[in-house]
């Protein structure tokens, strides 16, 4: 892998373009039913990076991203509703609005540390699920359809909504691999490895990590209106259930947090399960239990961490090569 | 010449500690203030409050003429401050380049040429060899070496340098004082540091403290000599090892 070091760039420049080819021919291939799944797949896998992106490279363990999910939802459902506006049009909406509920809500999250801070969010998901669902304008608990998707043919919507879900899956991978290598992405690293030292560095730490939240949170509400935008309905039980952070959990820990290639084959994993299982009831959660389990023992960095270390292959991992001629392969062959 | 970095009257307690007891002292470009004092005696915490990690209860701060008393951490690095840990506090899952280049990167405005003054500063203390190591997994004295370069690749004014000495050979010693020597004549730096030939070595002046107050000041030959330099350090032997 050392030799592909100095052409890495070209290659994921690449991929990206081929990706991106391929997301736009999909729709022209894959029957409508199809779709359906990959835009839920798709969707999934962007809560997973979005919760990945926060607890593997800003440092800030939440347990409450279902917030983000339900805000963007209902941002989208309830902006398309009141003004008649076209959803695909307005789903940048989503985005700002839920960045700007996690800028909002900052000051006082940040005020506290570790698990404090990851219960917070969770509690304030509950808060605003409670209050949405004592709201008859906000469709109380039954929820809201999204009316003007009616009217459209339902490929178009299909097909829109599809771009929407591929767009997100590679902005998880390539717009993920772009931030971390970049300038910020060093900022937000060297925050998440040690606070004290970042700021005896010059990094403003409390703003880095303001930033790292809002982005982080805001791609979580335009994942939760891509998602909820393809089921045509939202309600508060579903769009801010705690469930959401287990399957965001599962699919980051057992692929491996803080890589990009983790939560790829954690999506795969939870989707096969889910496949195969989901008949089992019961059975299917404690299945799903137990993989994490399995997995954490053998290999708390998730099976990508295992094939990066076994095989020593690094794909998208965000290492700054320093060009220095060091005696790697003596090293090596010498532990 | 005006001091680049001077303290007045710099006092903190942590409850029944006074670990800075109305400290005052002033240090000028290429000139090296040597902190010597028995373990406890509030040295780190005097580079606590010059770097901002903690508050004084009293006294002021003053750096290139403007009073950082009440700056924050980061702003007093890109105002040209720079530190080492005693404990290193490097960025685990980084590499020691990329945390070098970390340094390198956000200390300062300006942008361009931070790869190669971390490459540059990785040689020069010796870590051309660990360049690409995850510093989480480096070697306690790696680590310590790796304080020093993230420091240097501040490029600051004012080097702070923590016990950066200790568990190093001889011959280590040497090059490390050849280091410090060649940085020392566009810097001012208060050096900390139980090595005290190493010290002597390259500061001009040292300061003695014990609880927090100022116990002796002079020349490291003078200070060496202090009678209470000495009482101090004769009572840690002695009580540190009563049969030797
Ligand atoms: N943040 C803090 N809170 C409470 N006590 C502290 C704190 N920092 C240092 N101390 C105490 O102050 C004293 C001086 O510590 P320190 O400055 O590290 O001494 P030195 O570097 O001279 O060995 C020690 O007794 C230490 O336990
Ligand atoms: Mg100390």
């Amino acid at each position: 892998m050392k030799g592909l070091a100095p052409i890495r760039p070209t290659l994921v420049a690449a991929a990206a373009v081929l990706c991106t080819g391929l997301m736009i021919a999909t729709p022209w291939f894959v029957p409508e039913g199809n779709l359906r799944l990959m835009i839920e797949i798709f969707a999934v896998f962007a809560f997973a990076q979005g919760w990945n992106f926060l607890a593997g490279y800003v440092g800030i363990m939440s347990f409450g991203q279902q917030l983000f999910i339900g805000l963007g939802a209902y941002s989208l459902f309830l902006a398309s509703n009141w003004t008649g506006l076209n959803p695909f049009l307005i789903l940048p909406l989503s985005f700002v609005f839920s960045a700007a509920f996690a800028a909002a809500i900052t000051p006082f999250v940040f005020r506290l540390r570790d698990a404090y801070l990851a219960i917070s969010i969770w509690v304030i998901a509950e808060v605003v699920r409670l209050f949405i669902s004592q709201r008859d304008a906000l469709g109380s608990v039954s929820g809201l359809p999204l009316v003007a998707t009616r009217e459209m043919a339902r490929s178009v919507v299909a097909t829109s909504t599809f771009y929407y879900a591929g767009a997100l899956a590679i902005v998880s991978v390539f717009g993920l691999y772009y931030v971390s290598v970049s300038r910020l992405g060093l900022a937000l690293a060297a925050v998440r490895d040690n606070e004290g030292t970042a700021s005896a560095i010059g990094i403003n730490v409390w703003w880095t990590r303001f930033f790292g939240f809002v982005l982080g949170s805001g791609f979580t509400g335009l994942a939760g209106a891509v998602y909820y935008m393809s089921v045509f309905h939202v309600e508060p039980g579903g769009a801010f259930d705690p469930n959401w952070m287990v399957v965001m959990l599962f699919i980051v820990i057992i692929g491996g947090v803080g890589t990009i290639e983790g939560p790829i084959i954690g999506t795969a994993v939870y989707f096969l399960f889910r496949a195969w299982f989901a008949g089992t009831g019961n059975l299917y959660l404690m299945l799903l239990g137990a993989a994490a389990v399995l997995v954490m023992l053998i290999s708390p960095s998730g099976i990508w961490g295992i094939v990066k270390s076994r095989l020593g292959i690094d794909l998208l991992g965000a290492r700054r090569a320093s060009g220095l001629d060091a005696p790697t392969k003596k090293a090596r062959t010498a532990s | 010449m005006s001091p680049v970095i001077s303290v007045e009257g710099l006092t903190r307690r942590f409850g029944a500690i006074t670990v800075a007891d109305n400290l005052s002292f002033a240090v000028g470009s290429g000139e090296c203030l040597g902190i010597i004092g028995p373990n406890g005696a509030g040295k780190t915490s005097v580079f606590n409050m010059l770097a901002g990690a903690v508050r004084p209860q009293a006294g002021r701060i003053v750096l290139d003429g403007r009073d950082i008393t009440d700056a924050s951490q980061h702003a007093r690095t890109l105002m040209g401050l720079g530190r080492t840990y005693q404990v290193p506090q490097p960025f685990g899952l980084l590499t020691a380049y990329e945390n070098v280049l970390a340094a390198a990167t956000f200390s300062r405005r300006s942008r361009g040429g931070e790869a190669e003054v971390a490459r540059s500063v990785l040689v020069r203390t010796g870590l051309a060899a660990r360049a690409d190591v995850p510093a989480g997994s480096l070697p306690l004295l790696d680590r310590k070496r790796l304080e020093l370069a993230r420091a240097i690749a501040l490029k600051p004014r004012v080097l702070l340098l923590d016990e950066i000495a200790g568990g190093l050979t001889e011959a280590e010693v040497a090059q490390l004082v050849a280091l410090i020597r060649a940085l020392k004549p566009d810097l001012a730096i208060i050096w900390i540091e139980h090595v005290t030939h190493a010290l002597s070595a390259v500061a001009d002046r040292i300061v003695a403290i014990n609880f927090g107050s100022r116990i002796a000041e002079g020349t490291p030959a003078e200070v060496m000599a202090h009678p209470a330099v000495l009482e101090v350090y004769m009572g840690t032997v002695l009580d540190v090892a009563p049969h030797g």
